[in-house]
């Protein structure tokens, strides 16, 4: 019986450490930091909101919940934490869960100088599994700028796997009318490939 | 009678030959089997050495950036499937993608053969890699083939990433390819992977200044001047020598 009841709590443990940030990252914000968050999301303080969400990952979804529909703070957010991938990819997450397709988009648009913010949130997206959610915040941020679009379907693609739905789905969304460009196949032109690819690993290494 | 005068030679006594025992037996074959042995070992490769020759014209060529004829790739890719019927290695091996790498970029786009080139130079790179995964060159003409066979991102980011792990100072691989293939495929990375990438590209920058202007063409043509400016942003003096690059440019 002790066995089973074992296996059946590993098993619980496992399941929680795969389910990805949004249900790892789900706690309410601790009291103790409570007061000093509001403070923080008030005086529009990116860093110390980012420096919260790295000490409290588990609350990460309330605490960028707390920030609300700025998505200018939620960019600064962004950017302060882009220098740990951990607390990137809890902002990224907590973004996303807020399931606010045209906020996302609009933060997504606000950090496009940075690749790791785009990486991220795209990254995020995907993960949420969401294929709807994907295509609106890929058809709002081509509204904007078409080539930052496709960059973040390809981290989709990237992240969630050629060939899936969501990664056909955000594809077809970012590609679709006029002006989307897909920098696959599309690195090199003919004559630049024809001397930079096989001078390359030139044989005479 | 003639020979009379001469002396006689004296007819030593020879000494007697010892029995043909079982050591001498065992050291004679051994011996032949030694040499056996060498020669099974040394034929293959003189064989494959002398073979490959005649692929040198072609990668003579490849390697100092001239276009070699139709007729010199064909040369080279015969010869190099002959010498690794006798030896295979991991330079034959990249050397014969490197051959059908150009026949695939000379070949028309609408012509069948040209799939059929890139097919073959990604596989002959694939197995040249298992023999040596530390080869950054052919991790790099990897990239580039699978970039210009229209494979996935994260296709084309694996062998990236690959090619700055393996070989992240090698001046000739700082040319402006590998570079122009970092910033094209920046979404295909995941993160960790992007540190390296921001990391490969300020070096590239910071210490090779005749590659700088490679790198601002690139980023334009490919309209990734984000992903540029991310990689310099914490270094002010090269932030302001591209400043003062783009403001000098022909670009718009």
């Amino acid at each position: 019986m002790r066995w089973v009841l074992k296996s059946v709590a590993v098993a619980f443990a496992m399941m929680l450490s795969f389910a990805g940030p949004s249900f790892a990252q789900n706690a309410p914000i601790p009291p103790a930091i409570s007061a000093a968050l509001t403070t923080a999301i008030a005086n529009g303080d990116s860093t110390a909101i980012a420096a919260f969400v790295a000490a409290n990952p588990d609350s990460a979804n309330a605490i960028i919940g707390a920030v609300g529909n700025n998505a200018t703070l939620l960019g600064a957010v962004v950017t302060a934490s882009a220098g740990n991938p951990a607390t990137l990819t809890a902002v990224s997450g907590g973004i996303v869960a807020t399931g606010n397709a045209v906020l996302i988009a609009q933060v997504i648009v606000n950090t496009s100088a940075n690749p790791l913010a785009t990486n991220a949130l795209g990254a995020a997206v995907a993960n949420s599994g969401n294929v709807g959610l994907a295509v609106q915040v890929v058809q709002n941020v081509k509204s904007s700028n078409n080539t930052l679009a496709v960059t973040v379907a390809e981290v989709i693609v990237t992240t969630a796997g050629a060939g899936t739905a969501m990664a056909n789905a955000t594809s077809g969304a970012a590609n679709s009318g006029s002006g989307g460009q897909s920098n696959t196949g599309g690195a090199f032109t003919q004559n630049s490939t024809a001397n930079n690819a096989a001078q390359n690993g030139s044989p005479s290494r | 009678m003639p020979g009379e005068g001469q002396p006689q030679r004296s007819k030593r006594p020879r000494p007697d030959r010892p029995p043909l025992g079982l050591p001498r037996i065992v050291a004679a074959f051994s011996t032949l089997c030694l040499g056996i042995a060498l020669l099974v070992l040394a034929v293959p490769r003189t064989v494959a050495a002398w073979t490959e020759l005649a692929a040198n014209p072609a990668i003579d060529k490849i390697s100092y950036n001239r276009t070699p004829s139709r007729q010199e790739l064909f040369e080279c890719v015969a010869a190099y499937e002959r010498a690794i019927q006798w030896t295979r290695s991991d330079l034959r091996l990249t050397n014969l993608a490197s051959c059908e790498l150009a026949l695939a970029v000379a070949a028309l786009p609408d012509d069948p053969e040209r799939a059929t080139w890139f097919s073959r130079a990604e596989q002959h790179l694939v197995q040249g890699l298992i023999e040596d995964p530390a080869d950054g060159f052919a991790w790099t003409r990897l990239a580039v083939v699978r970039d210009l066979r229209g494979a996935t991102g994260r296709d084309v980011a694996i062998a990236l990433v690959m090619a700055i792990e393996t070989a992240p100072n090698i001046r000739l691989l700082w040319s402006s390819a590998r570079s122009a293939l970092l910033m094209a495929y920046v979404g295909s990375f995941k993160l960790d992977e992007l540190y390296m990438v921001r990391h490969q590209l300020r070096t590239v920058w910071s210490y090779s200044p005749k590659h700088r202007p490679g790198l601002v063409e690139a980023a334009h043509r490919l309209n990734r001047l984000n992903v540029l400016t991310w990689a310099l942003a914490d270094d002010k003096e090269a932030m302001a020598e591209f400043e003062m690059m783009e403001r000098q440019s022909r670009f718009p």
